[in-house]
């Protein structure tokens, strides 16, 4: 019954977004910036395979008027991003698509239980153009002082100028890429598909892991580049820009997730989960 | 039971028709095509003002490797030195791309520069006053070694002067509604020479006087309907 229902859906999705993915995969994911999405794209799928049950129920409280709305809003959303280039709306329409026809087909039951997938979507849309500009200039900003600060105070022979730091005989520029802001976005997805998965019943649990999501990411970007400044110092320009550059990315990508565990450990000693029972979230 | 299926399938018969509306959509005719394309080389006369061709230094330029992956036929650069009265050089650098996408990524200063080794020390927006309106541009500082190359430019995306990302969108955007993919031009000039202001200034005078000396079919080339 599910594969003869279903399968119009299913081609209708294919014909959508297959091209979508394969431009992406030649495109956008082999810059570092979106790295994180063939891993957000598995886990969504991942995640509609995990709760498949809820496809397959009988529907239930459908709403065939929002649902058609919202399922014929997306389609235009997305013939229109397709058509214009507009990655934001092409990847974005995915989620009023499948809201949509969830909402027609399975309804209200159906989109709680898959709500989290369904958001964790967003995290394929690549950052806009205009938020990266206006974000990563004072992100730049803020890291270069702060570690011009810190590591004076530690006493290495460092000086600043805009964005370009001089340690001893060398020059380094904090690059667009050292902002940190690449990182506070995949973290942000992983920081929150672990919430998720953790199920913590503690609200201000919760709410304190997400609000320290981005000043971990930060704090572990400033660790880099402090690293960085240091390799340099140490081992001069090469070794600085070099294969350590790439490693120190992904270092801090582990660290940063590493201190969010951490951070969740320690407020379990506080907050703890009060289980009444291991009900549906 | 039925209903359901029929359900199903409407909904994928509308999947599939916004598929073919974003097919129908999409622009496919170039601006480049309709107006003969530019010609980069005549456009840009060899003498002008106080300005004259100096055959002796090349620009910098795209690495070949690249410079081979773009389209041929509707991507031109030009790239000249000019030598002024009082000796001073600027170098010039014309990127034209017949859909203005991949061309002016690659193009663009921020991008070219570090390629080839030179490190962004400064980058910020600003205007160019000319006889003939104020132009959007931004202006870095290059470095390499002892080399520091100020550099000012700005992207024309088909009929403005467009320096974010987003406006170069929205005007892509407009064309392409009326199926018309808009094409793109990116114009550099720079200088060698610690001294910014003042090589920001040489380059402005240079625009300056570059502007009116060029055919009004050039200059709509340049910069837009500024």
């Amino acid at each position: 019954m599910f594969s003869s229902a279903w399968w119009p859906v299913l081609l209708g999705l294919a014909i959508l977004f297959i091209p979508t993915y394969i431009d992406l995969n030649r495109t956008l994911w082999n810059t570092e910036e979106n790295a994180h999405g063939p891993i957000v794209l598995l886990v969504v799928l991942g995640f509609f395979w995990h709760k498949r049950q809820a496809l397959l129920a009988a529907p239930h409280q459908t709403r065939p008027v929002m649902g058609g709305l919202l399922l014929g809003l997306g389609l235009l959303v997305f013939a229109f991003g397709r058509s214009q280039q507009v990655m934001m709306f092409e990847i974005g329409s995915e989620v009023l698509i499948l809201s949509g026809a969830l909402l027609m087909l399975q309804g209200m039951p159906a989109l709680r239980a898959l709500w989290f997938p369904l958001f964790f979507l967003i995290f394929l849309i690549p950052l806009p153009g205009f938020a990266v500009d206006a974000l990563t200039g004072p992100l730049k900003q803020n890291i270069s002082s702060l570690v011009e600060s810190i590591l004076y105070f530690a006493g290495y022979p460092i000086a600043r100028n805009g964005v370009v730091l001089s340690i001893g005989p060398y020059q380094l520029l904090v690059a667009d890429a050292c902002s940190g802001l690449n990182s506070m976005f995949s973290l942000s997805a992983m920081g929150l598909l672990y919430l998720y998965l953790m199920q913590h019943k503690n609200v201000a649990r919760n709410l304190l892991l997400i609000a320290s999501i981005w000043p971990i990411a930060f704090l572990a970007n400033m660790v880099r580049v402090i690293a960085l400044v240091l390799v340099t110092y140490y081992l001069g320009d090469e070794a600085g820009q070099g294969f350590l550059h790439g490693f120190a990315g992904i270092l801090l990508f582990v660290a940063g997730l590493l201190l969010l565990f951490a951070l969740d450990a320690l407020l379990g000693r506080f907050l703890p989960d009060n289980r009444r029972q291991g009900g549906a979230a | 039971m039925k209903l359901f299926h029929l359900k199903h399938v409407a909904i994928g018969l509308a999947m599939l028709a916004a598929a073919g509306l974003s097919v129908a959509m999409t622009p496919t005719k170039r601006i480049a095509d309709a107006a003969s394309a530019a010609n980069l080389e005549a456009m840009v006369p060899k003498t002008f003002g106080d300005w004259k061709l100096d055959e002796l230094v090349v620009p910098l330029m795209i690495s070949p490797d690249v410079q081979a992956k773009l389209d041929k036929i509707y991507n031109q650069t030009l790239s000249r030195t000019y030598v002024n009265g009082r000796g001073a050089r600027v170098m010039l650098s014309i990127a034209y791309g017949g859909d203005q996408s991949d061309a002016m990524q690659v193009h663009k200063p921020e991008v070219c520069y570090p390629a080839q080794g030179f490190q962004i020390l400064k980058e910020q927006a600003g205007q160019l006053s000319t006889q003939s309106g104020e132009i959007p541009v931004k202006r870095i500082v290059a470095s390499k070694g002892e080399r520091v190359e100020p550099i000012t430019y700005w992207i024309r995306v088909g009929e403005k002067v467009a320096l974010g990302a987003m406006e170069r969108k929205l005007e892509q955007v407009r064309f392409a509604l009326t199926g018309v993919i808009p094409d793109g031009l990116l114009f550099r000039v720079s200088s060698i020479g610690a001294d910014e202001p003042a090589s920001f200034a040489l380059q402005e005078d240079f625009v300056r006087q570059l502007l009116p000396a060029l055919s009004g079919e050039a200059r709509l080339s340049i910069v837009g309907r500024n």
